[in-house]
């Protein structure tokens, strides 16, 4: 019984420590980014939402300031959107490993992440990991009946970094108030699942151009007050 | 005996106008409903005429007009103007045409100005200077841009005759010219229709109640009761049928009076105040003249009683309302 | 054509032509000038379903989207300025007796009563413009320009029109309000011919519309089997052009039975202003 014990502390000691390698692999791959502009195109394939492509400059400056510059109209997606490597620090999850796999041809890494720090949606994420390359390929966010989220990521070096070049996100949620009916009964539709794809290209990379705060200063995305 | 005391015979009022029909009806007839406004009319009109329609009020006069203006739409009949169907060439024949139905309404937030100048246009190409001018025939002329909502009734009464001069027409229609008038609008709206008879030499066909008024005006005239035409003629004509009153003052008055008395187609109605009343038939006015002055009597004067008012009273069975 | 002028001439010589363009000035700014003080209330409304999941850039709240948002009540104030005007175009002439010197003149009844029914044709266009110019003008000054963002409430979905299509869009989207407010103006031009004085024409009028609006919007299963029967279902056809993609085939139906009403009241006001006896 005992040995039992032994044995499975010593498989999640070794679990853990290799979660923390993992993490710490990718916080140290990108430590070396300070900041970066890209060109981001967003194609959107949803029943909801009717929009031809847009297209914006993303703005970023380690560890978590962005800005969208953009002529027009601009919608992008708040989880998963834009690449931000210093989104997850072991510091600020309880992490634990599901699986190893294979992910195209590569040895991978599940991983399920918690926030310490309990947030509006109680999200959760599962990422999975090219422990080859250190690179995050997928992340599922709060995968439930209620919301799914699933992103895929491909990746371009630019500047010997590896930053993404096509991000697709899965989206299947519910609406903002489930009980809210359009229309009168028997013809009333209740408010549908939001479902469908975004595509997100990225292009014409400027890495470390030693971007200054001052740009980040009135970032223009409408919030409710 | 001084002539201008012996009264004209009507008949030498008649200008030397060619006897052109104008307007004829041929069996005109409005149904409203079951009932028959107007039946089987019969109408001639010749140019120059001053043509008068008599009747009692509801008796079928302005349904008459209206259909003649084509505001209603007869059940059965004709209509001819110019010689040519009033239904087939309605636009050629109402250029030549004008009217006034009733009062004349006017857009009385435009000015007199602009009324003629819709209305004219409507017909024809006006001036300017033709539209002045017949705002001045009219006496309108310094009201002229301002609003129809300023003037009184006889003032829109002038303005709907100058509307109807406007456009040089032939054919004048008037129904109740002078309804609404004082005596002076009266007499100038009868001065006029006697002026565009006689110098213009355009015919006339007007309907109204008013006797005294169709006896000073009309050359012909026509009398409608109940829808149906009871008489048609020269004014002269159908008064000469019946027995006419005249007044005289001879000298002496009583063996004048009893010379009368011997005169079998005379009636001495009255002998008072140097004046004897006669009545005699028809047609044997200018005979008593005669008789009286080869009868060594002297004649003061001789003239005839209004007796248009019992013609017209006896011919509709006393249902006036006049 | 002299006889259209005169009309039009007559139609733009009275106030009451004005009440019209007055009142649509007075919507236009009120609305504008509220929305402008109540922006961020309204895009919360229109962006809740969205702003969950996305940041929103862009000016969203701008000049074609005020205009948008006002047509959408164009049904509702703009069929009461037209029958204010086309109900009274013919009976007004019996009210005031003026009648009796117009039908008398050389042009016949079919000219004037066609001119009459153009001259509320211009009138109505007219108004519509206005509307259109109003919105657009103050609604850009306001608020700038921008992509359009439309909101289909009904069918849960949101449509977004880019910024270069706009202009086209809405020439379209405007002239198609122009043509079902023809029905409109139609219908109150029909009852004017019938009536002799505009009281009834212009209550009638309001009467229908707001009545077949009420009807075709009843839940119930006998009134959506009498919807396409009413000409008010298909009057909002303009507000198709704000979809992607445009459904051509949808809005030539819609406009063909509009078309097909305005001519029928027309031909019905047409024949009856013949056949009509003048006894006023």
């Amino acid at each position: 019984m005992t040995a039992i014990l032994l044995l499975f502390s010593t498989e999640w000691i070794q679990a853990q420590e290799e979660v923390t390698r993992t993490l710490d692999a990718i916080e140290k791959k990108y430590s070396g980014l300070r900041d970066y502009v890209v060109d981001v195109r967003v194609h959107f394939d949803m029943e909801s939402l009717n929009a031809p492509d847009m297209q914006a400059k993303l703005y970023y400056k380690a560890p978590d300031k962005m800005k969208v510059e953009s002529k027009k109209i601009f919608f992008f997606p708040k989880e998963g959107g834009y690449f931000n490597p210093s989104l997850f620090k072991k510091k600020d999850f309880e992490v634990n490993l599901l699986e190893h796999l294979t992910y195209e041809g590569r040895k991978s890494v599940k991983l399920k992440l918690i926030p310490k720090e309990a947030n509006r949606y109680h999200q959760i994420f599962i990422v999975t990991i090219d422990v080859e390359r250190n690179l995050i390929r997928e992340i599922e966010i709060s995968p439930s009946d209620v919301r799914k989220i699933k992103t895929t990521i491909e990746y371009g070096t630019f500047d010997h970094v590896d930053l993404p070049t096509h991000i697709e996100l899965q989206l299947d949620m519910s609406p903002s108030d489930p009980n809210e009916i359009k229309d009168f009964p028997p013809f009333g539709q209740r408010a549908k699942r939001i479902t469908g794809k975004v595509e997100i290209t990225y292009s014409n990379y400027k890495v470390n151009s030693d971007l200054g705060d001052e740009i980040f200063k009135d970032s223009e995305f409408y919030q409710p007050k | 005996m001084d002539r201008k005391d012996i009264p004209v015979p009507r008949d030498a009022m008649k200008g030397p106008f060619h006897k052109e029909v104008v307007l004829r009806t041929n069996g005109l007839s409005k149904k409203f409903g079951k009932r028959w406004a107007v039946k089987d009319l019969n109408l001639e009109i010749y140019r120059g005429d001053v043509f008068s329609f008599l009747g009692p009020n509801g008796a079928g006069k302005s349904t008459t007009i209206r259909m003649i203006l084509t505001l209603l739409m007869p059940t059965a009949g004709s209509i001819e103007i110019f010689g040519m169907d009033l239904d087939k060439d309605r636009s050629a024949v109402l250029s030549r045409v004008c009217g006034i139905v009733e009062k004349p309404d006017f857009y009385l937030y435009l000015s007199a100005y602009k009324n003629l100048e819709i209305f004219g246009s409507m017909t024809c190409s006006i001036q300017r200077d033709e539209m002045m001018e017949a705002l001045d025939l009219v006496g309108l002329k310094s009201r002229a841009f301002e609003k129809v909502k300023t003037f009184s009734h006889g003032m829109k009464q002038r303005l709907g005759i100058a509307q109807a001069l406007l456009t040089k027409p032939e054919l004048i229609i008037l129904d109740e010219p002078t309804a609404g008038l004082d005596p002076q609008g009266m007499k100038e709206v009868r001065g006029l229709i006697k002026k565009l008879a006689k110098e213009k030499e355009m015919t006339i066909f007007l309907s109204s109640h008013l006797l005294s008024e169709v006896e000073l005006v009309s050359t012909r005239m026509a009398v409608i009761n109940r829808g149906e035409l009871i008489t048609q003629g020269s004014v002269s004509d159908l008064l000469d049928k019946e027995p006419t009153e005249y007044s005289l003052q001879i000298s002496p008055l009583d063996q004048g009076a009893e010379f009368l008395r011997h005169l079998p187609w005379v009636e001495v109605l009255s002998v008072e105040n140097d004046r004897i009343e006669v009545r005699i038939e028809p047609g044997r006015a200018s005979e008593l003249n005669r008789l009286v002055v080869t009868n060594h009597f002297e004649i003061l004067s001789y003239y005839p009683h209004r007796t248009l008012e019992d013609f017209f009273l006896k011919i509709t069975e006393g249902t006036s309302e006049i | 054509m002299k006889v259209f002028w005169f009309e039009t001439y007559k139609i733009f010589s009275r106030w009451r032509t004005y009440i019209g363009f007055g009142f649509i000035a007075l919507i236009v700014i009120l609305t504008e000038v509220v929305m402008k003080l109540s922006a961020n209330e309204i895009l919360y409304r229109m962006m809740r379903s969205f702003q969950k999941d996305f940041l929103i850039f862009g000016n969203i709240l701008n000049g074609w989207f005020v205009t948008a948002f006002i047509m959408n009540s164009l049904h509702i104030h703009i069929p009461f300025l037209i029958a204010l005007v086309a109900g009274d175009i013919v009976s007004s002439e019996a009210t005031s007796g003026t009648v009796r010197l117009l039908l008398i003149r050389p042009p016949s009844r079919s000219k004037i009563i066609s001119a009459k029914y153009l001259t509320t044709l211009l009138y109505t266009t007219g108004l519509v413009i206005f509307l259109a110019l109003m919105c657009i003008i103050l609604g850009l000054l306001l608020f700038g320009s921008g992509d359009l963002i439309m909101n289909y409430q009904t069918q849960l979905r949101i449509v977004f029109i880019p910024e270069a299509q706009i202009p086209v869009r809405m020439l379209l989207a405007f002239s198609a309000a122009a043509w079902s407010m023809t029905v409109v103006a139609s219908l109150a031009f029909l009852l004017s011919t019938l009536a002799e004085n505009s009281i009834g024409p212009i209550i009638g009028t309001m009467a229908l519309v707001i009545v077949f609006f009420v009807l075709g919007n009843f839940p119930f299963d006998f009134f959506r089997a009498i919807n396409p029967y009413l000409f008010t279902t298909y009057m909002i056809f303009w507000q198709r052009f704000f979809d992607h993609p445009i459904p051509w085939l949808e809005i030539t139906r819609s406009a063909l039975i509009l078309g097909l009403h305005s001519i029928g009241l027309f031909l019905i006001a047409f024949i009856a202003y013949n056949r009509k006896d003048i006894k006023s």
